[in-house]
């Protein structure tokens, strides 16, 4: 869905990355250009262990050395620990009700309190951050895979002629279209019908609606990578064109992509929330941080402030670890400057 | 020399980076006289262009500077960004690099030359600033001066908005004009025109210049005194002639001697290396082979009237053609084994569009074209594949020629892997190749970003070398690499064709390079072939004015030619013609 | 100019039409309004004739073929009615009357929260870069990203609990729920700055995300401006900073952003949804709750031509922003 708080970037990021690359910019190019790398003699040895490290290498000592990546891993991690282990803690499951205790605050028995309805905040929260956490996984998985799909295909075909400049635009529109209808009425349409069946489909459902900017980035991407002579030079060594999206679009596009699955996750979390907060989400017999925070009472701030605490946790640091990778795969393009 | 207009001394700039401090500049200092033009010369990353960024206070915020830059007796690092803002553009101008990306796309160009008059003499009124700003687009000789003022930037040529940028920096009759490549983007006509009007409008100014380089080739006829720099650093620095006759360092007379000269046959003695390298190769040739007439060998590629029309359309819903550019218009050529033909012209002249036809291998809107002596229409599928082994390319720019998440040895793999080659065989050509590229075959596992531009651009042949092909289309393979690095990469190709008797078909813009590699020259302009022939005819006795245009345009690097070519270009009445109280000043 | 601009519009009215069919052609589909309307555990069965007439006369007949249903529903369309609602209110209002009244109420809201917002974050997001790694820029990127890190429902909790315990402490405090107070007169003073109060903490809180997400896009072209080499030439020229910020950048990094407010809109359009639901307005994203949730096909199909019609203005004027800024796609 169109959501207000989705990270992730717009058209704009190929076209940054473009603004950042030496080549075009004179004034980074002149600086970066290492002279000592020069023509007569090749790098030897361990004096340029640092160039030949690799790329993937260096992404990661990158990402690792980032003061956002770490709080954010550690952060992510123990929420993961909690969501599995927290079970084991419940003094109270998620839907039994303990009504001679409702709205009263934290207690040895009930940790985050109990809610107007009886029923016992920690274990509500757990098994919100539980469902939430998987919808969020499986949703951005899912979002890229079909945003790749798209993305590379339409960027692919719309310089392959007549038919392939169709067959672009009939992409480009079906993007769109999917952008112009209110995605969250959607959602709203399609959710009670599918909840029905099982919890489970809110994954392709929300994916389904999450997929198109990230697609049009990606189209915008290959567009590019198309373009540039090593592409060109593949077509006319007569390798088959889903070689070449295999062997040189993918892998040129894969830092990107993998940074947007990791935003795509809180993307996903967020999306869900708000959906089951108005009650076309998740649905009883399972629980997510949507429908807990849905209980809250203003009067009771414990009610809604525990829910939100976990959920603001997860999102903050599935997004610290993001902007990180984004930092770690170019250090100059915009999108690190935020 | 009167008076020092600019002194730089012990100037340093370093910049913090992921690997430590680069420093971009050290120790550098120099100073320029009034009326002085003072050329900067060196190769990429050299440390140029900063400095004279720092001259304008225009360095990033990261950038830490240390030294001192005296403008007209004031210290520019004492200034502030006001007090700096009075100077530039003012007593201090600037043209930039790339014209394209300099001016504001969304003002129009008369507005932002009328700018540049109103901040510095805020009371002349808009209007006369207006007029002030046709004035000088006339004076930088742009037609319809009054209509062009009018457009905006995107509807101008490259030359043209090198021209208005001129007419920016001349606009408050600057003390100092600092000039950073100003001709790199342009096309050698128009950069002989641009140079000339430069040098024309400094010394109608009496301004001192700094003109900062690569080309030694565009020194020669401008600069005073030049100064070489390299790694960051002064080399050696001297009047013009001094330097280019008499150079004190190796690194100056290399960079001398890498320049191709058209202005000299083979049979003259040259400096240069690649041309050494090429005729020693040469005449390894003639000692060894006895020479088959060109008619008597086998053509490996012919074209015959080939044309390509693009429709140029109109309207997002319905299309409807309203005309048509022909870029490739009716060219017939063709290359016998062995031989190396060059198609020279300049940027739109079609010679990219020709060369995509022939790597197509499809059937061409009209004409013929034949390879091996088939026709590509009449391949089937599985021909056109062999096919693809046959014909090869080299691109111009080694950084995007090369899958950056491959290593080399995977790329160079790859033409023979859709050739079906065996791993074995795979392995052992790699080898060879990277050997003969003058490469090691260790280096198979490294990846592109490792190596620099002249290092790619052997990889890049090496992968066009793969299947032994018959022909290699080489497109432009020399113009992004720094002189020095270029005479390398030319060296090896002459040598490649010598030993392995490839042909080779060679796109260049710039016909000083391909003197000494090409057996015939054909010139394209607007699609057509104007002129074909032997290189040394078309050399010594070119037949198309449009020839003679190109060759006379080709800027040599020797201070006394270069001086002897010189026109007066600058408009004298139109630049005068508002400010007649400052005609003494300009004379 | 104007062609650039109607062929936009044109592309836009097909795809709002082709959207709203669509979503006319599921909510026919997916929805039961006869199981609403006929609760299976209603006291007294109803005659069938008389259900069918019902169903018939609302065009929610599910024995009706569905095509026959949109061919109805899209006349109606053509001559301006959009059928009436269903659901559990029998009362028949037409969607058109329903739309015209709630629109003016969710639309104070987008409206206002979209404005304030963009011009919020456009000077956020250009004064953070120019400032780079100034505690001003620190902090203001520091809390767009925690702001884009929460759902709007919990930033919606925050500014009311927020207000709640200015309440508590002070007495004074701004009104929690409802746009209106019945109890005062209407078209009295008291009722004006009783409704400008109400206003404030919904418009804080769309425009805080407007803003959020604006002052980061802002901050990315404005410091690709100021990289650009005729940010350089400006300066060269002997403009300082702060000009030839304002004169050549600024225009520059705005060229952009004109694609992002058509987002912006949509974006406010949900989260004006969660507001009205928080805050009791009886808007818009109100009424698409309750009708989705009671199957009420008409009354969907309208949300959904209203919200279409909204990103379809927001669009073509993203696009007239555009190409006033932009000479180059004239």
């Amino acid at each position: 869905m169109t959501n207000p708080s989705d990270m992730r970037g717009t058209d704009e990021a190929a076209q940054l990355q473009a603004h950042s690359d030496p080549a075009e910019n004179p004034v980074i190019a002149s600086v970066l250009n290492d002279p000592s790398l020069s023509e007569q003699d090749l790098p030897q040895g361990d004096a340029r262990a640092i160039e030949s490290m690799g790329r993937s290498e260096l992404l990661r000592r990158r990402f690792l050395r980032n003061r956002s990546a770490q709080i954010g891993m550690v952060v992510f991690a123990l929420l993961v620990l909690l969501a599995i282990f927290a079970p084991m803690f419940y003094q109270y499951g998620p839907f039994e009700r303990d009504l001679r205790n409702a709205l009263s605050g934290p207690s040895a028995y009930h940790w985050f309190g109990v809610n107007e309805r009886g029923l016992d905040i920690f274990a509500r929260t757990m098994q919100g951050l539980r469902i939430s956490l998987v919808i969020g996984l499986g949703t951005a998985v899912l979002t890229s895979f079909l945003s790749v799909v798209v993305g590379i295909v339409a960027g692919f075909v719309s310089s392959k002629g007549r038919w392939g400049a169709l067959a672009d635009g009939a992409l480009v529109n079906l993007i769109n279209l999917f952008l112009v209808i209110p995605s969250l009425l959607l959602l709203m349409l399609f959710s009670p019908v599918l909840q029905q069946r099982s919890w489970l489909w809110m994954i392709p459902l929300l994916a389904l609606f999450a997929w198109m900017l990230t697609a049009r980035v990606l189209r915008a991407m290959t567009q590019q990578l198309v373009r540039t002579e090593y592409v060109e030079a593949a077509k006319f060594m007569g390798v088959h064109p889903v070689v070449t999206m295999t062997r040189h679009i993918l892998p040129n596009i894969a830092s990107w992509i993998i940074i947007d699955t990791t935003l795509g996750v809180s993307g996903a979390i967020l999306g869900e929330t708000g959906l089951s907060f108005i009650g076309f989400g998740i649905q009883y017999p399972q629980v997510s941080l949507g429908t807990v925070l849905q209980d809250y009472n203003i009067s009771a701030p414990y009610t809604w402030i525990p829910p939100a605490a976990v959920l603001a946790a997860l999102v903050i640091s599935i997004n610290l670890m993001g902007e990180a990778l984004r930092d770690a795969l170019d250090p100059t393009s915009g999108a690190s400057r935020l | 020399m009167s008076d020092t207009i600019l002194s730089v001394r012990d100037l340093t700039v370093t910049f913090p980076s992921e690997h430590g401090t680069v420093r971009a500049v050290q120790n550098l200092s120099y100073e320029v006289h009034k009326g002085e033009a003072l050329a900067i010369v060196g190769e990429s990353g050299s440390g140029k262009s900063v400095s004279s960024l720092a001259v304008m206070g225009l360095l990033p915020a990261t950038a830490s500077i240390s030294g001192e830059i005296e403008l007209m007796g004031r210290k520019i690092f004492t200034l502030d960004d006001k007090q700096l803002s009075e100077l530039r553009g003012n007593t201090i101008s600037m043209v930039f690099q790339d014209p394209l990306s300099a001016l504001t796309p969304v003002y129009r160009v008369g507005d932002q030359i009328a700018e540049v008059v109103r901040i510095h003499h805020p009371e002349r009124s808009a209007a006369a600033a207006q007029a002030r700003a046709v004035e000088l687009l006339e004076a930088v000789g742009i037609p319809e001066p009054g209509r062009r003022a009018k457009q905006y930037p995107h509807e101008f040529s490259g030359g043209m908005r090198q021209r208005a940028m001129i007419a920016m920096a001349i606009a408050n009759e600057p003390e100092l004009i600092i000039a950073d490549e100003p001709t790199t983007a342009l096309d050698v006509t128009i950069q002989a025109q641009v140079m000339e009007l430069l040098k024309s409008a400094q010394e109608l100014l009496g301004a001192a210049t700094v003109l900062i380089t690569h080309d030694m080739g565009v020194v020669a006829g401008f600069a005073d005194r030049v100064l070489v720099m390299k790694d960051s650093r002064m080399v050696e620095t001297g009047e013009v002639d001094e330097i280019f006759y008499r150079p004190r360092e190796k690194y100056t007379r290399d960079l001398l001697s890498a320049v191709p000269r058209v202005d000299l046959a083979e049979s003259e003695g040259t400096a240069s290396v690649a041309g050494a390298a090429l005729r020693r190769v040469a005449e390894a040739v003639e000692a060894t082979e006895p020479a088959i007439p060109r008619e008597e060998r086998p053509a490996v590629l012919e074209v015959e009237d080939l044309h390509r029309v693009y429709p140029i359309t109109k309207g997002a819903l319905v299309r409807r053609k309203v005309g048509e550019q022909r870029a490739v218009d009716g060219i017939s050529f063709d290359i016998r084994e062995g031989e190396c033909v060059a198609l020279v012209g300049e940027s739109g002249c079609g010679k990219t569009t020709t060369l995509m036809e022939i790597m197509q291998l499809r059937t061409p809107q009209q004409g013929v074209i034949r390879i091996g002596g088939k026709e590509t229409g009449s391949l089937t599928r599985k021909e056109r594949q062999a096919l693809r082994s046959d014909v090869t390319i080299v691109f111009q720019d080694p950084m995007a020629a090369l899958d950056p998440r491959m290593p080399i040895g995977d790329i160079i793999r790859e033409p023979m892997r859709v050739q079906g080659y065996s791993a074995e065989r795979m392995a052992e050509r790699v080898e060879w190749l990277l050997k003969t590229v003058g490469l090691l075959p260790e280096h198979a596992a490294r990846y592109p970003t490792e190596f620099s531009g002249g290092q790619r651009q052997r990889v890049g042949v090496a992968r066009a070398l793969a299947c032994d092909p018959k022909l290699i289309v080489l497109d432009e393979p020399t113009s992004a690499l720094d002189v020095t690095v270029q005479a390398g990469v030319l060296a090896m190709l002459a040598d490649l064709k010598t030993r392995l008797g490839v042909s080779f078909l060679f796109v260049s813009h710039d016909l000083s390079v391909v003197r000494h590699i090409s057996d015939r020259i054909a010139v394209m302009r607007q699609g057509r072939i104007v002129e074909i022939g032997a290189t040394e005819d078309v050399f010594s006795d070119p037949q198309h004015e449009y020839s003679k245009e190109l060759l006379a345009a080709v800027p040599i690097p020797d201070p006394v030619i270069a001086r002897s070519r010189r026109r007066m270009v600058l408009d004298r009445a139109a630049f005068e013609g508002a400010a007649p109280e400052d005609g003494s000043t300009a004379a | 100019m104007i062609r650039f601009v109607s062929l936009r519009l044109l592309t836009y009215v097909i795809l709002a039409f082709v959207a709203t069919s669509f979503a006319y052609l599921l909510a026919a589909s997916l929805m039961h309004p006869e199981e609403v309307l006929y609760p299976p555990i209603a006291t007294q069965p109803i005659p069938p004739a008389t259900a069918q007439m019902y169903l018939d006369v609302r065009n929610v007949n599910p024995d009706t073929p569905l095509f026959e249903r949109y061919a109805t529903w899209l006349g109606g369309l053509i001559r301006g009615d959009l059928g009436v609602t269903t659901g559990t209110n029998k009362s028949m209002v037409p969607v058109v009357q329903e739309l015209a009244t709630r629109i003016p109420i969710s639309l104070r809201l987008v409206v206002l929260g979209t404005v304030i917002g963009t011009v919020l974050g456009v000077l956020v997001g250009m004064v953070s870069a120019v400032r780079r790694n100034s505690i001003g820029d620190r902090v203001s990127t520091f809390l767009a990203f925690v702001l884009l890190s929460l759902p709007t429902p919990v930033v919606i909790l925050i500014v009311q609990q927020t207000n709640q315990g200015v309440m508590d402490l002070t007495g004074w405090g701004l009104p929690a729920i409802n746009p209106i107070n019945p109890l005062l007169a209407p078209g009295s003073w008291e009722s004006i700055s009783y409704q400008i109060k109400a206003l404030v903490m919904p418009t804080i809180v769309l425009a805080l995300f407007a803003a959020a997400s604006y002052s980061r896009y802002m901050k990315v072209t404005t410091l690709d401006v100021l990289g650009s080499d005729y940010l350089r030439t400006a300066r060269a020229k002997g403009l300082t900073r702060g000009r030839a910020m304002t004169k050549h950048g600024l225009r520059m990094a705005l060229i952009p952003m004109g694609q992002y407010f058509a987002f912006a809109v949509g974006a406010a359009f949900t989260g004006s949804l969660f507001v009205e639901l928080m805050f009791n307005w009886q808007g818009i994203g109100r009424f698409a709750v309750s009708s989705i949730g009671m199957a009420d096909v008409n009354g969907t199909a309208g949300v959904v031509l209203y919200t279409a019609i909204l990103t379809l203005l927001s669009a073509t004027f993203a696009d007239f922003l555009q190409g006033v800024l932009d000479p180059r796609i004239r």
